[in-house]
Order: C-alpha cells, then structure tokens, then sequence
C-alpha cells in the first residue's frame, strides 16, 4: 500500500493574499480509508494543520504536520486492511460451521445406510436360510428329493428360530402373555439333535402355532403398507408371488400349495379370502383342515382359468388415507352374494 | 492459532487502553508492546520512526522548543497507532489464513465423506440389484421345476 500525499502549491496567482500549500489525499485512499472514520478524521485535522503551518509560512510545522498526516492515513488504511480481512475471516468461520454440519449429517446417513445395509444383508441371508427351509419342508411335506433344500435338522433350527422371532412379534402386538410364554418355553426347549426329519415335523408345528399366534394378534390392529410388505415378504420365502391391486393380493397357486397358503392364512388375518379359477374348490377343501385357519374366512369359485386367491383386505389402497368408500372396506367382510364360504 | 488470538487481545487491550487502565499507557509502552507482540516484525519501520519522532520530541522539549516538541510528540503517536494497526493485521491475517486452511481441509473432508456415502449408497443399490436377482433366479428355478 502506497499512501499518496500530494503537495500543491497553490500560486497566489489573481492577487491572492498569500501563497499556501495544499495537502490533498489519493482520493482512491480516502475513500476506502472512510470505512476507518476516526483515524481518517484525526488524518484530515493534521493536514488542515499542516496547510495552516504552510500558509503562515512555517515550512517546519507543515513538514511535521503532513507527516503525522500521512501516518494517520495510512493507519485507516492498513485498519481497512484488517476489517476486510476480519469479515473474510468470519464469512470463511460462517461456512466452516457450515460445512461442519453438512459433514456430520453426511457421516451421519453414511453410519445410518451402513446400518440399514448391514440389516438388509442379515435379513437377506434370513430370507435365504427360510426359503431353503421352506424347500426342505416341502420336500418333506412331499416326500421328493429336492437338491436346493436345506438338511432338515438345520431346516428345524432355522423353522424354531423364525417362531421365535414371530412368538417375540406376536407378544409384542400384544398376544396373550400366556400363549407366548408358553410357546416361547416350548420352543427353547424344543431338541434340535434329533433325527432330522423328526425335528423338522415338530419345529414345523412350534412354527405354525407362532404364526397362528401372530395372526391372531394382527387381527387387532388394521391393515398397513408395513403388513402388506409382510404379506409379500412371507410369500415369497415360500415361493409364491404376490401381485398388489387396488382390488388386494393375488396370489397365483398350484394344487400343492395348500400348507403354503395355510400359513399365509394363519399370519395375515385380515378379510376374507377367495380361491377362484380351476381346482379352486378342492383347494378350498383341502385348506379347511389345516390347523388354525378360519373356515369362515375361506370362500371358492370353480372356474376356467389359473388357480389363485385373492386377498381383499390387502390390497394396495390399505393403510392408506381413504377419500371415498374404497373398495377394500366394501370387501373386507364376505359379502352376502359371495360363493358360499366353507365348502369343506 | 493461540499466538495471534493472544496477539489481538493484546492489541484490543491497547486500544481500549484508555478506558481498562488508569492512567493510560504512554507511547512508549504502547510501543514495548508492539515490539513483544509475535507479529512485531510487520510494524518494524513503524516503531523504528515511531521511536525516534519519540527521541526528537524528547531533545525538543529539552531544548525549551515545546511546539515542535509537540509536533514530533504528534507524530510519534500517529506512527505508535500505525504499528499497533500493523501489528492487528498481520495477527487478523494469520488467523484469517488458518481458518482458510481449516476450510480447504473440511472442504476435502466433507468432499471424501460425500464420496464415500455415494459409493455407499450404490453398494445399496447393488444389493438390492442382487437381491432382487436371486428372487427372480429362485423363483424360475421353481417353474422349471414345476
């Protein structure tokens, strides 16, 4: 920085008393030193001195003067210097915090999808574990040698962990303290070394009564999208498929999917459910022997076409906010001109 | 960090003088603290003509010519006040640089952490990709089965 201070001599040129100097800042400098007012101030009153000393003819003085002048200014100047260097220093401090947070909300996600991920791969690999074991009770349930099922003494232990987890659910939908207690002893206590098509068959029924127990505790409580991604879920670690329509769950079946389909019954207790297409009545009659299904629940239409069932109460509008009369909440209880329920 | 925020309470401290102490401090202690000050080398000229206008108001007075003592007195006290000015700066400008510097290290910070939740965030996609794989793999092996 470079104060300049110019010294003009002012000729008495027209007959002017007396011949003076005058001081004049750069007013670039003035300008900007304006943002440091005192020291500018006490810059101007000793140039107003020093052309004083000058006009009287004081050449000494007005030296001393323009020198304490020109200090002055240059000390707003370097103060100029340092406000700005002050307010970048807080605009720098101001994105700091900025960034800081932006950081810890970053970290925050990371830790948050690593945990989410982390769930997704054990609940990935549980999903594996149950779908072989669902092989390996079908195998056992149909007598075929099947080479993706699962050695049955580890299908009974996956079977008796998942109860377990169901039990733990159903107690905590608030299923009668009893019932869980009991099953859960059951099922602690249920021998895992047996011979392992034994313990398959008994961990299978410790199973069924936990999904029984389950459903019996949704039954309470409405149908959500949370339930209805568990419908789906449940499904498909069976092996079958789900198709979501306004109009509920479809699932397409073979005749053999009979305790598949029981167990899709005992868990998700909501509304009737209706068996159509060929085979459907026999299906129907099959299902009202299985344990823990509500016959009253069941209800069949023989005709052309595939087999499946339709599940009202889960369709894709439940859970959600309702305008009108949706269909669900007219279907969600058998309908009078419905086939007769039960033809078993 | 703690030399220049120690540096600028010094300097606050000196330009408050007037009301923290009583009497004020004189010129020349104003100067001894710039010259401590971890910044003094940025005022160096400044104390140097500071020092003597201090010197020569001295001899002036002594001397019996008291106006130009003043006068040189008037001038030491413009140069006292630039070097303290000097002296700020720089201890503004240290500062100011190193939240700059801690700024460009957040920046890189914040830059790897996005980084790494994008790569992240695919890892979750391609799991669900091969998720949603083996769903579909198990469930054609069950209709050739059939």
């Amino acid at each position: 920085m470079r104060v300049a201070l110019l010294l003009l001599l002012a000729a008495g040129c027209g007959g002017a008393p007396t011949a003076g100097m005058r001081l004049a800042f750069e007013e670039a400098d003035v300008t900007r030193a304006a943002r440091a007012p005192d020291l500018l101030a006490r810059a101007r009153e000793a140039r107003e001195r020093a052309e004083v000393a000058a006009a009287e003819g004081d050449e000494d003085a007005a030296a001393d003067y323009a020198t304490e002048a020109r200090l002055w200014l240059r000390a707003a100047l370097v103060e100029v210097d340092r406000l700005e260097l002050e307010a970048a220093r807080l605009q720098d401090e101001q994105e700091e915090e900025t960034l800081a947070q932006r950081l810890a909300q970053t970290q925050a996600e990371r830790r948050a999808r690593e945990a989410t991920l982390g769930r997704e791969r054990a609940a990935a690999v549980a999903r594996e574990q149950m779908e072989r074991a669902f092989v390996a009770a079908e195998a056992r349930e149909t007598r075929r040698q099947d080479p993706h099922a699962m050695d049955p003494l580890a299908a009974a232990r996956a079977f008796l962990d998942r109860a377990r987890l169901l039990t733990a659910t159903a107690r905590a939908l608030r299923a009668p303290v009893e019932s869980t207690t009991t099953l859960l002893a059951t099922l602690e206590a249920a021998p895992t070394t047996r011979e392992g098509s034994q313990a398959l068959r008994e961990a299978l029924v410790l199973h069924r009564q936990a999904l029984t127990l389950l459903g019996e505790a949704r039954a309470d409580s409405p149908v959500t999208p949370a339930v209805i991604a568990s419908l789906v879920e449940s499904a498909q670690e069976r092996g079958l498929e789900v198709s979501l329509t306004p109009d509920g769950a479809f699932v397409p079946l073979n005749r053999s999917d009979v305790s598949k389909m029981a167990d899709l019954i005992r868990e998700f207790p909501h509304g009737p459910i209706r068996f159509q297409g060929r085979g459907a009545r026999r299906f129907h009659r099959s299902l009202g022997s299985e344990e823990g299904v509500r016959r009253g629940r069941l209800s069949s239409d023989e005709a052309a076409g595939e087999l499946s069932a339709q599940l009202p109460a889960y369709g894709t509008a439940a859970g959600l906010p309702v305008e009108t009369e949706s269909p669900e909440s007219e279907l969600s209880a058998p309908a009078p001109s419905e086939p007769t329920p039960d033809a078993g | 960090m703690m030399r220049s925020l120690a540096s600028i309470v010094l300097v606050s401290a000196l330009f408050a003088g007037t009301a923290l102490a009583d009497p004020p401090p004189t010129l020349a202690a104003r100067l001894d603290a710039v010259t401590q000050s971890p910044f003094a080398s940025a005022a160096e000229g400044t104390v140097e003509q500071a020092r003597g206008a201090l010197e020569r108001a001295d001899t002036l007075r002594a001397a019996g010519q008291a106006s130009a003592a003043s006068r040189a007195e008037g001038i030491a006290r413009a140069a006292v006040q630039l070097a303290e000015r000097q002296v700020a700066r720089a201890a503004e400008h240290t500062e100011r640089d190193a939240v700059a510097h801690r700024l460009v290290q957040l920046r890189q910070r914040l830059e790897t952490a996005l980084e790494a939740l994008a790569t992240m965030v695919a890892a979750g996609s391609d799991a669900s990709d091969a998720a949603a794989a083996a769903v579909e793999a198990a469930e054609s092996d069950g209709e050739d089965e059939e």
